[in-house]
């Protein structure tokens, strides 16, 4: 088996490959899906240390009571930057990034469906992010990302830039989940049915169905935002006949499903890699796959619990507080999924491996104090608190980005060619996990104890655990640079990858390493899903003469 | 790639990784879960000794889902752990795993226990709920006004407005609560209680205090550059020192309209106390101690040096009411309310620049 | 994708689709999707704004003016419509003629909805003289920038009906583009019953 997948190499055959492309191409309009995802994936990580560089500098004011350097306005921008670039031009444009490389890869396809207007997604972003930076320059967005009006109508200029911003990283963001439905609709290789996709595929049409029906919401209330601050219009306003709570619905009717957007590809990822390095089939393929869509759907029946202190009808909130409780079932299903698969496998603890099970570690986390915020009671004492930023930072963070540094490593060789260093890998994961936990865990009890979110200044007696958070915000921090040093240095020193270094069944791996401009000259046939670890009794169907066999059987 | 099995069907046969050891393992992870789930939830470490009856039921609630949640951290860890150690791949073993795709009892029962469990803790929250908001027909009625960045009560039984909150141990207070700008949401982490103030309407929350004390009130809705100084404090105390304050409070309203004829400053002491003001300023004279803006113990006298040709009454108007064109160096923009101008009516105006210009 | 010698890859791109639907028709349906959140967003922060504004805020809008315009606008899409049919006939001269006369009439819905704009502004109905007026040029501003991009539309297609790109082998650029007409056409009789009439 080993050997077949080796011996389509496309090497010999002179086809001007992947990596053969100059390093202008990454510049540039470019319509290939392979410089498109790299691209996302290089210009999210900027964002990632930018925002990343914003929250130091928060917990480093945070790390003692008082305002020591930046108080005010200054600390209300700094987090408002900080969770805008974080959402929307890191993890976001990071899944999409991966996803963009992987699954037309993944499904025998040569391309996105829509290849120019998957490049002129990518290129949407990039006024988006300047207008973004552009707006901290200019008195800067300081009501949060979440930009409840009426303070987001009393804010300066640079809330208005913000809300453009967000308009064109939207649309960018509906464009891709429209060319990911079709490119996975349409773009199957022969014999890849449904159920026969890669379950990343799977996590994508969730997510892209998201997208498209929850982010033009988004926009209209962005642009309700800004006809308001613009025109006068009262769509938000108090006391002049316009409704704060219009906003928040709005709002998170959309921002509320796309926590599952920043998730859904990140199960997808875990679902990949864990099956590949427990030498084992996924476990229970069929449930994994609906579940994402079940979280896709009750995704958008949960949005008031956001809102159950606010003034919203009271009766509404237990409908809201069931559908969102509800959400962890199918979220249960997976982590039990995931488990199982791993259970009486041959683990192998790569660092992609170590990762995909960080993920599923914090994730739990995220998940059990998401159901005691789903809980109405619980949610009126710890809404607005610590608890809650300890809860996103281990689904985002825990979750989501221990789901792309996962991916990034587990792609790594298909990329670039070469082998990422393990030892650096490793250094970074461990910086990572442990500067991750001694941040994030002490703010759950900060929260319990009654300190809001959002301050720049708190009451003396919590001074301990902000000052163990801060120190372990700067172990992560830290932890950024062995995964630079490795991300950059093994481009030059890696080993040589060859086109299947981790043994993997999905048709990713049957091109070269990197794969070449064109994916697949003649499309792959495919009679199975591509799990099947452990049954390998049929080996790779015949050569066919001359053309290549373009990776074969699934 | 491998043909393999054409399907995802589960297989009938399939072989099992199920072993002895691994059954005893999962057992063992299971109690040791139980054990774990309910020592959190008899403890409660996280939260207990609330100050309020509703505090005490939200206490319960929480010690319960804190006990199903360490159930599962602990399971779904232990089991992660013990995977972890026990399957490892040997250093020469380049054989698979055995090929199990799924197991039809095993997949119904962890979609429908959690399902269940989900079920128990949602009828519990209800009836939580349910009784954390029990109107009562002897509760103490208080309004509270939520505004940049201050916090003001008004008790309409005795007509009094305070900056800080007073309620009796052991009576039902409904609190309702109004904005004068954006929203706010006030909190008393010791009750437990937190309700959103908006500007639109007016939004109710119970609170019957059962513990006698001084806790902190804290804004947790973010509304301004100050919304972390936007704070104040409740004292809980017994029925007769309660009503000995209000009637202290009555006494200081009746002598404070007394004394607005012979000193010309109450009223503007009032006024800067009232609008928040000392949420943000120094002033000795109304005992602030806000450490947002600049200090203005000897504004009266500084006044006059801000800008060259303004007369110093004019200044300290225009500074009340266009905020953000007199930033005093060192402080940031954007900080200060400037609706002031339309929130507080003239005659007060005047009284507060008059008042202001005194502080020498 | 020139870069790639081998032909029959390029074949297959272009006639290949797994499930039998064309790509862009659709992705135009999954676009048209997204377009019926965004306005059922604005129209539902309409009716909204409408409650909250006192019961004559629209009284000022001119419902005979608005009524042709409609009408116009059922028109342009029944001329796309032809133009199809007439790309499927393969006559050239009528899928020139009605796409001509989709831009036209589409042009002379937003001139009108222009003067419209001028004489309410006129009139002193501002987006901020009450909630429901600041709604009521978001929501048609947009649907009149929808109708803007429509006549881009057209003008990118109509070089290619000149050089009688389109027959009955090659037509899906202009059946996508009358999805997207027809829909902005149907969003124009809600708005016009939900904001004049009712």
């Amino acid at each position: 088996m080993e050997a077949t997948i080796e011996a389509n190499a496309y090497d010999n055959r002179g086809w001007i490959r992947h990596g053969g492309r100059k390093l202008s191409d990454y510049f540039v309009f470019n319509t290939d899906h392979k410089v498109i995802g790299i691209q996302y994936m290089v210009v999210a990580f900027i964002f990632f240390i930018i925002g990343g560089l914003l929250a130091e500098t928060m917990r480093t004011e945070l790390a003692a009571p008082g305002t020591q350097f930046v108080g005010g306005s200054s600390y209300n921008q700094l987090f408002t930057l900080h969770g805008t670039i974080m959402i929307f031009l890191w993890i976001i444009p990071a899944f999409v990034g991966l996803a963009n490389y992987a699954v037309p890869l993944m499904l025998g396809a040569n391309d996105m469906a829509f290849p120019k207007l998957n490049a002129f997604s990518f290129w949407l972003t990039i006024p988006g992010a300047i207008l973004l930076i552009a707006s901290f320059f200019v008195g800067g967005a300081e009501s949060g990302w979440t930009a409840y009006p009426p303070l987001s109508l009393q804010t300066p200029a640079g809330q208005t830039l913000w809300a453009i911003a967000l308009q064109f990283i939207g649309f960018a963001s509906i464009f891709s989940a429209i060319n990911f439905l079709v490119t996975i609709f349409n773009m199957r290789a022969p014999g890849m049915t449904l159920m026969r996709m890669p379950l990343l595929a799977w996590s994508m049409i969730a997510t892209s169905i998201i997208i498209i029906l929850g982010t033009p919401v988004l926009s209209a209330a962005l642009a309700m935002l800004t006809v308001e601050r613009l025109l006068g219009a009262n769509f938000f306003s108090g006391g002049v006949g316009g409704d704060p709570l219009m906003w928040q619905n709005l709002f998170w009717f959309y921002s509320h499903p796309a926590v599952y957007i920043m998730i859904l590809p990140g199960f997808g990822i875990i679902s990949e890699v864990i099956p590949v390095f427990s030498r084992k089939p996924i476990f229970g393929y069929k449930l994994i796959a609906f579940s994402s869509l079940a979280i896709a759907i009750f995704g958008f029946l949960v949005w008031a619990h956001h809102m159950f202190t606010s003034g919203m009808d009271p009766f509404l909130r237990v409908p809201f507080m069931i559908t969102s409780m509800i959400i962890a079932v199918p979220t249960g299903v997976k982590i039990f999924s995931w488990l199982a698969t791993i259970w009486g496998g041959k683990l192998r603890f790569t660092t992609p491996m170590m990762f995909a099970l960080a993920f599923i570690s914090m994730f739990v986390i995220g998940g059990i104090s998401g159901v005691f915020l789903a809980s109405v009671p619980i949610d009126i004492h710890v809404q607005d608190t610590y608890f809650v930023v300890a809860h996103l930072h281990y689904v985002l963070f825990g979750g989501s980005v221990m789901a792309i540094y996962a991916g990034v490593y587990f792609w790594y060789p298909k990329i670039t060619g070469r082998m990422y260093s393990e030892r650096m890998g490793k250094l970074h994961f461990w910086m990572n996990f442990i500067g991750f936990n001694i941040t994030f865990l002490p703010q759950h009890v900060l929260g319990l104890q009654g300190m809001p979110r959002r301050v720049a200044d708190y009451a003396p007696e919590f001074m301990l655990w902000n000052l163990v958070s801060t120190l372990g915000s700067f172990l992560l921090a830290a932890s950024t640079l062995p995964f630079l040093w490795t991300a950059v240095a093994s481009l030059f020193k890696g080993k040589p990858a060859g086109n299947n270094p981790w043994r993997s069944l999905t048709l990713d791996w049957t091109v070269t390493s990197p794969p070449p401009i064109h994916n697949y000259p003649v499309p792959p046939v495919v009679t199975s899903d591509p799990y099947g670890y452990g049954e390998r009794t049929i080996v790779q169907p015949p050569v066919p003469v001359p053309a290549p066999s373009g990776g074969g059987g699934d | 790639m491998s043909h393999g099995i054409s399907h995802n069907g589960e297989h009938e046969t399939s072989p099992s990784t199920f072993d002895n050891t691994g059954k005893l393992a999962a057992i063992l992870i299971g109690v040791i879960s139980a054990v774990a789930g309910l020592l959190m939830y008899w403890f409660n470490p996280l939260l207990n000794n609330a100050a309020s009856l509703q505090g005490t039921y939200i206490d319960d609630l929480f010690g319960v889902a804190m006990g199903i949640g360490t159930a599962v951290f602990f399971m779904v860890q232990g089991l992660l752990l013990y995977s972890i150690i026990r399957f490892h791949r040997q250093a020469d073993d380049d054989e698979d795993g055995p090929p199990i795709r799924g197991n039809t009892k095993l997949e119904i029962v962890w979609t429908v226990v959690p399902a269940l469990v989900i079920i128990f803790l949602g009828i519990l929250s209800y009836q939580v709920l349910v009784a954390a908001e029990r109107p009562d027909p002897d509760e103490l009625i208080v309004e509270v006004r939520g505004f940049q960045y201050a916090w003001q009560f008004y008790y309409p039984d005795y007509d009094i407005t305070t900056s800080e909150m007073h309620l009796p141990v052991d009576r039902p207070a409904r609190l309702k609560l109004r904005s004068n700008d954006v929203i706010h949401a006030f909190w008393v982490p010791a009750f437990r209680i937190k309700k959103d103030v908006m500007p639109d309407r007016v939004t109710e929350t119970f609170i019957t205090p059962i513990e006698e004390g001084t806790y902190p009130i804290v804004c947790a809705e973010l509304c301004g550059a100050a919304h972390s100084a936007m704070r104040s404090q409740v004292v809980v105390e017994s029925d007769s020192s309660f009503k000995q304050w209000v009637s202290g409070q009555g006494a200081a309203v009746a002598r404070a309209s007394e004394a607005a004829e012979t000193d010309p400053m109450a009223q503007g002491r009032q006024v800067f106390n009232q609008n928040g003001c000392n949420a943000c300023h120094v002033l000795a004279d109304a005992g602030a101690v806000g450490q947002v803006g600049p200090t203005l113990n000897n504004i009266g006298a500084e006044a006059g040096a801000m800008v060259p040709g303004q007369a110093p009454e004019d200044y300290i108007h225009a500074a009340i009411v266009d905020p953000n064109k007199f930033v005093v160096e060192g402080y940031p923009a954007n900080v200060m309310p400037s609706n002031y101008g339309t929130t507080i009516s003239e005659a007060d105006l005047k009284a507060l620049v008059d008042y202001l210009m005194a502080q020498k | 994708m020139s870069q790639t010698p081998v032909t029959t890859a390029i074949e297959h791109e272009t006639t290949y689709s797994s499930t039998g639907l064309d790509s862009r028709k659709l992705g135009m349906w999954i676009f048209l999707a997204t377009e019926v959140m965004i306005f059922s967003a604005l129209i539902g922060a309409l009716l909204s704004a409408k409650q909250r504004s006192p019961a004559d805020a629209n009284d000022m809008l001119n419902i005979p003016i608005t009524g042709i315009n409609t009408f116009v606008l059922i028109i342009s899409s029944f001329m796309v419509a032809m133009a199809l049919q007439s790309a499927l006939n393969n006559n050239q001269k009528r899928v020139r003629l009605f796409l001509l006369a989709t831009l036209g009439l589409g042009a002379t819905f937003l001139g009108i909805q222009m003067f419209e704009y001028r004489t309410l502004l006129h009139e002193g109905f501002t987006p901020t003289t009450t909630p429901f007026s600041g709604a009521f040029f978001t929501v048609t501003g947009l649907h009149g920038f929808h109708v803007f991009i429509g006549l881009i539309l057209i003008l990118w297609l109509l070089p290619q009906v000149f050089k009688g790109k389109f027959g009955p082998h090659n037509y899906m650029r202009i059946e996508v583009f009358g999805l997207y007409w027809h829909f902005v056409d149907i969003v124009w009789i809600m708005l016009f019953t939900l904001v004049y009439l009712l």
